[in-house]
């Protein structure tokens, strides 16, 4: 009797959620733009790509473009390619004027964005950590409890004037030492960006009738693996939007928020504040931002008792050693390119 | 072999010259005889019993068409073969006993005695089909008769239930006199005193010929009694087909509860927006709906109306069941096309129920009830007295028990609990004036694994009063309050909160009826309809982070004054016209005339052409911004912001129905044209936005399709088969936003092809095996079609509004009744069903959704709320 009820309950309220496939056509290669400006110190990107097929994950970089930002009284500041599709400046912008992007595309188009002006930041105080054991999803699906190591960003600002609208924006670093693997051979680090894909989009909103706001908030979890146990940086950003690039963040982590449930809001086309001169279809979204950053830097020291580095230490090596602790460009996203801000 | 055959070919023929020779006597009488629209059986009966005739002849054979003639001495022979012209049937001389009439394929003496036997048994008479019975009253003193009209009001019950008839036909011999019972089985008419022969004519009873002598107004009860069944829980309406011959109202279903009995239904008890489905026109894009679609209209625009009550969640179980109980309905119109001009308010349709209170001098009580799977319901109507009658009736589900019982902490978390209750009474004041009392209350508590959940309540109370204040007026007086609340909660998170919304009315109409000699009616009334918004709250729970916010929504005022007339143009055209005047209170320019117009041809009894023109206005709507309308989905009233809704619709319509009413044809063809729609903003938050009309962009819309339904209605195998084609689009007007280009774009419930067919076989009289299926075209989506990275993130893009669409719908239901409530017997009485639910075990869609994998993939799921073969059973008694 019990297993009668049981599935007429489970075809009442447990229902059915199954994967399909869903039909997808090729992509029109859409034009989209990346990218913010800011009056803070340091190189400032926007990446000029067109759309993928859904899944892909095949970067369609667009070479070869004058991009520039321009301010409300003509100056323009131009942006250099260092990459296919990415375009860098190390301009400030002056908080007294509104700036906006131009690029000339290679088919001849130009694009533009409407005019920003620079808003207020807002300060990163300190980034802590605490290790804990949480819950991840496998790669199967299960869910695993695991020790993690959680990542919380104090903020505070004393003078609030205007509404803010913040986003908290990282990128990691994680070492990989080489192991001396012969008498001749240098050991020398390799480097690893962004080796996992930003999940949650993080986002408060402050009203200006608080004058003084001080807030902390998880950026990110981290499992405990050989990543962090060596060195790993988290650089963090936290980035102040004027009202319309902000809502864009909001219905983009609506779109995030998609659980199945009979609660979802209808997704939609994600429209971005970049026109082109002949009304196609251009997305993504160029910002002007107020930006602080803070840097974290964990390593061995903070793990006495977890999980070893890669290449594991002094007395103390893996067995069998890795080929890659000999040679560490053999792993996968491998840089030999140090961040100014290493120890 | 062939000496054999000749054998028996000369038997046959001497047999049959013999029945030929000895009969001569009767078949060759000499009639003379005159009818109008009467059945074969009923004139075979006359002439019986005029002539001294024996007619044999199998009843259930008889074609039931009526029959017009005129016949001055003329062999009953040659009579009665003119009268079989079309049909299979044969007339045949039977030795000095009579007249047979068979079959053609069954011309032989085994069949032929067979017949005999069967009458000389008793297992045929004409009492099955078409004995009359005849009644005898004198009311009044001749001596003091009046010149003037007198008034008479009439009630037709079953003899044996007490129960009304409703639809039951009263003629006189020249047809001049016309009326039908309305839904408390009354009618009323004007007479002149004096002798009157009226017949009483309802299907599946015996008819009634009144033999009247009148002299004063007076009101009566007339008991009728059953050819084979008692119905005891169903009220059917047999004019349903000849108002549909007959009638002037283009897109109206006359519902029987009888016929939905038939349905399978997923909890074994008749559900009534689940039954109204298959007909064509009517649609629901899931099985999680709080409503239904007519003609391309959303589920908003729809006005269900329960004793003059107004219904805003019609249903439970966030939609899986609807909320009224079946045992208590009397009397269900739907109005697809054409809608009368008391109705309004509502842009596409109107569902309109009402319940039964009987009223009779037998002061016993009697119940019904019920047990199905998940859910219980239990009915008592009786007298008190013999002018005040009530019904109570109450059902609710132990769902919340057998989830206890499950070894799942989820579902032991979880909560799908519901209850509805009617409570209805019924006094007579006088001869006059009748007083009713309505009063329902639903509840629906819904909650998953102490995560989040919905609640909501709808409640109405009414009291009408209906007056027969001569000379063939006839007033309706009708207050009604009604609130509905809804919340919608989530629990143990950090940012766990109760959004609560609602509203209540107050409503009130007053009609008056004139009859118009018996041919037509004029009617004029007002309604009064005041909505007032409660508070929309966001509450947090305990330890939530959750600021607590409230606004206040403007309520409505609404004044509609209606006019209609429905008449006889001829004896072939009926025509029907309203006008209906919307007065919004405080916006002068929210003014709108409502004309009505209906007309019907029918050129022969088997056709019928209808046309018909509606134009609706609607000062109330319900918006969301999710794919599923929700329970906690917020009503808004027009204001200066947001402009009552318009609607134009023209219909067209043709009903064909065969020789012997077998098998009944239907097409109809529709356009509708919608002004001031709104449709939701991307992205938009529609939950406490006091700037909502911000969100809300100007559009505009059109459906249009073709309704095709053809039914079989007698035989052992019964049904229907109806196909729609239907397109509904929506297109953004507004210059400041581009939805989709400002093209037309597919209306989230845009269903072009559905096929429903539904087939009974009747077994037997009290049991039969059902069969339904429903196909429809999958609802539009909006889905990813390419992706672009942003940030690091990989984010999709999604189509334009509604541009792609989900996988369609197919379902098979079966079931078994076995009814053995349809006795004659009295006493304890019980009936059965077991049925198997989506019997294909399809995983039909709800809605699809797509979730982001840990690599950052976007990742299709469906999501389907019946995934497998739901099995049901209900036991249903009466006593």
């Amino acid at each position: 009797m019990k297993r009668f009820f049981s599935f007429l309950c489970f075809a009442f309220l447990l229902s059915c959620v199954e994967r399909i496939d869903f039909p997808v056509g090729e992509p029109e290669e859409i034009v989209v733009v990346d990218g913010t400006f800011s009056a803070s110190n340091g190189e400032k990107t926007i990446r000029l790509s067109r759309t993928m097929q859904v899944n892909r994950q095949v970067d369609l970089p667009i070479e070869g473009a004058n991009v520039f930002v321009e301010d409300d009284q003509g100056l323009q500041i131009s942006y250099s390619e260092t990459q296919p599709g990415v375009y860098k400046t190390d301009g400030i912008a002056d908080t007294e004027r509104q700036y906006r992007l131009y690029a000339e595309l290679p088919d001849g188009r130009t694009i533009s964005s409407n005019y920003q002006s620079v808003p207020d930041s807002f300060s990163i105080e300190e980034i802590t950590t605490l290790d804990t054991l949480t819950t991840f999803l496998n790669e199967n699906g299960n869910d695993q409890r695991l020790r993690a190591l959680e990542f919380f960003a104090k903020a505070k600002n004393t003078n609030v004037e205007n509404d803010l609208f913040l986003r908290f924006r990282y990128e990691t670093v994680y070492q990989v030492l080489e192991t001396k693997c012969g008498p001749f051979h240098n050991p020398k680090a390799c480097y690893f960006y962004n080796d996992e894909r930003a999940f949650a989009i993080n986002l408060i909103e402050i009203d200006s009738d608080a004058s003084e706001v001080e807030f902390e908030t998880l950026v990110l979890r981290r499992k405990i693996d050989y990543k962090l146990t060596e060195i790993f940086a988290l650089d963090l950003s936290l980035l102040s939007y004027n009202k319309e690039e902000y809502d864009y963040w909001k219905n983009l982590k609506n779109l995030f928020d998609q659980e199945g449930n009979i609660n979802d809001v209808n997704p939609a086309r994600l429209l971005g504040n970049v026109k082109s001169n002949d009304g196609t279809e251009i997305l993504g979204q160029f910002a002007v931002v107020g930006e602080s950053r803070k840097i974290k830097i964990v390593g061995n020291a903070d793990f006495p008792t977890q999980r070893l580095p890669f290449c594991g230490v002094a007395g103390n090596l893996p067995w069998p050693l890795p080929d890659e602790c000999c040679s560490c460009e053999g792993l996968k996203g491998a840089s030999l390119l140090k961040p100014d801000y290493w120890p | 072999m062939t000496c054999v055959r000749c054998v028996f070919l000369f038997v046959f023929f001497l047999v049959l010259g013999t029945l030929d020779t000895a009969a001569q006597k009767q078949i060759d009488r000499r009639i003379s005889y005159k009818f109008e629209s009467k059945p074969l059986t009923k004139i075979l009966f006359e002439l019986s019993n005029t002539y001294d005739l024996n007619f044999y002849f199998d009843p259930n054979e008889m074609p039931s068409f009526l029959l017009t003639g005129d016949y001055d001495d003329e062999q009953v022979y040659r009579v009665v073969q003119d009268l079989l012209n079309g049909t299979k049937l044969k007339v045949l001389p039977y030795k000095q006993k009579g007249i047979v009439i068979i079959d053609r394929d069954r011309v032989n003496l085994e069949s032929i005695e067979a017949l005999i036997e069967n009458w000389e048994n008793g297992t045929h008479s004409y009492s099955v089909k078409s004995t009359v019975k005849t009644m005898s009253l004198s009311l009044g003193n001749p001596l003091e008769a009046e010149l003037r009209d007198l008034n008479l009001q009439i009630r037709i019950i079953d003899e044996l239930t007490k129960e009304p008839l409703v639809g039951a036909v009263l003629t006189n011999e020249d047809l001049s006199i016309g009326e039908s019972t309305d839904g408390e089985g009354y009618l009323g008419l004007s007479l002149a005193s004096g002798r009157h022969e009226l017949v009483i004519d309802y299907t599946g009873y015996q008819k009634v010929m009144l033999q009247l002598e009148l002299y004063e107004s007076a009101s009566f009860d007339i008991e009728m009694s059953t050819q084979i069944y008692s119905f005891d829980e169903v009220v059917v309406r047999a004019n349903s087909l000849e108002e549909k011959m007959e009638g002037s109202k283009a897109g109206l279903e006359v519902l029987s509860m009888q016929e939905l009995s038939f349905l399978p239904q997923v909890t074994g008890d008749v559900d009534l927006l689940k039954s109204i489905e298959i007909l064509p026109g009517v649609t629901s894009t899931t099985e999680l709906s709080q409503g239904f679609n007519i003609r391309g209209g959303s589920t908003d625009q729809n006005l269900i109306i329960l004793n003059d009550g107004i219904i805003f969640n019609p249903t439970h179980i966030v939609g899986f069941i609807s909320a009224f109980n079946p045992d208590v309905i009397s009397e269900v119109n739907l109005y697809k096309g054409f809608v009368d001009a008391s109705f309004g308010g509502r842009l596409s349709g109107v569902l309109d129920i009402k319940t039964n209170t009987k009223s009779n001098s037998d002061t016993k009580w009697k119940g019904k009830g019920g047990l199905g799977i998940s859910m219980m319901k239990l009915n008592l109507e009786g007298n008190p007295s013999p002018s005040f009658a009530v019904n109570l009736a109450a059902r609710g589900s132990f769902n919340d028990y057998l989830l206890r019982q499950i070894a799942n902490v989820e579902l032991q978390n979880s909560n799908a609990s519901f209850y509805d209750l009617n409570a209805n009474a019924n006094i007579k004041l006088s001869k006059k004036h009748r007083l009713f009392f309505n009063n329902y209350l639903s509840s629906d508590y819904f909650e998953y694994n102490d995560q989040f959940g919905y609640e909501w309540k709808n409640h109405h109370s009414g009291m009408q009063l209906k007056s027969d204040l001569g000379s063939g007026f006839y007033s309706n007086i009708s207050l009604n309050y009604g609130q509905y609340d809804s919340e919608n909660f989530t629990l143990n998170r950090p940012d766990a909160f109760r959004f609560s919304t609602g509203l209540n009315y107050y409503k009130g109409i007053f009609k008056l009826d004139k009859k118009l000699n018996k041919e037509g009616y004029v009617r004029i009334g007002v309604e009064y309809l005041n909505i007032e918004n409660e508070e929309d709250r966001l509450e947090p729970e305990k330890n939530s982070t959750i600021l607590g916010k409230k606004i206040q929504r403007n309520g409505a005022v609404n004044w509609a004054p209606f006019a209609s007339l429905s008449t006889k143009m001829s004896d072939k055209m009926n025509v029907e016209l309203g006008l209906r005047l919307s007065l919004l209170e405080g916006y002068s320019e929210y003014t709108f005339l409502e004309p009505r117009v209906s007309m019907s041809f029918h050129p022969s009894p088997q056709w019928n052409f209808k046309a018909s023109y509606n134009r609706m206005s609607q000062f109330i709507n319900q918006f969301s911004n999710t794919n599923n309308v929700l329970p906690s989905d917020i009503w808004v009233s027009s204001n200066t912001n947001i402009q009552p809704s318009v609607m134009n619709q023209y219909s067209i319509g043709a009903v064909h129905l065969s020789k012997e009413k077998t098998f009944e044809w239907n097409l109809d063809f529709f356009y509708k044209e919608f002004e001031n729609l709104y449709e939701v903003d991307d992205f938009a938050q529609i939950i406490l936005n006091e700037e909502l009309e911000n969100v809300l962009l100007d559009a505009e819309g059109i459906s249009y399709g073709i309704e095709a339904l053809v039914k079989k209605k007698k035989g052992k195998w019964q049904g229907s088969l109806a196909y729609t084609y239907s397109r509904a689009f929506r297109r953004v007007i507004d210059e400041e936003v581009r939805i989709n280009n400002g093209d037309f774009f597919p209306a989230s419930f845009d269903i072009p092809h559905q096929l429903n067919v539904l087939a009974v076989y009747k077994w037997l009289p009290v049991a039969s095996f059902n069969f339904a299926y429903i196909f429809r075209t999958g609802s539009p989506t909006t889905a990813p079609t390419e992706s672009f990275i942003q940030d690091g993130f990989i984010v999709p893009l999604y189509s334009d509004r509604n541009g792609e669409r989900i996988s369609y719908y197919s379902r098979l239901d079966f079931s078994i009744n076995l009814d053995l409530r349809k006795s004659t017997k009295k006493g304890f009485r019980n009936s059965f069903a077991l049925g198997f639910y989506n019997l294909l075990g399809r995983n039909n869609p709800t809605n699809v959704f797509f979730r982001r994998s840990t690599l950052g993939n976007i990742v299709p799921f469906q999501f389907s709320v019946v995934g497998a073969v739901v099995p049901n059973f209900s036991w249903n008694f009466i006593f």
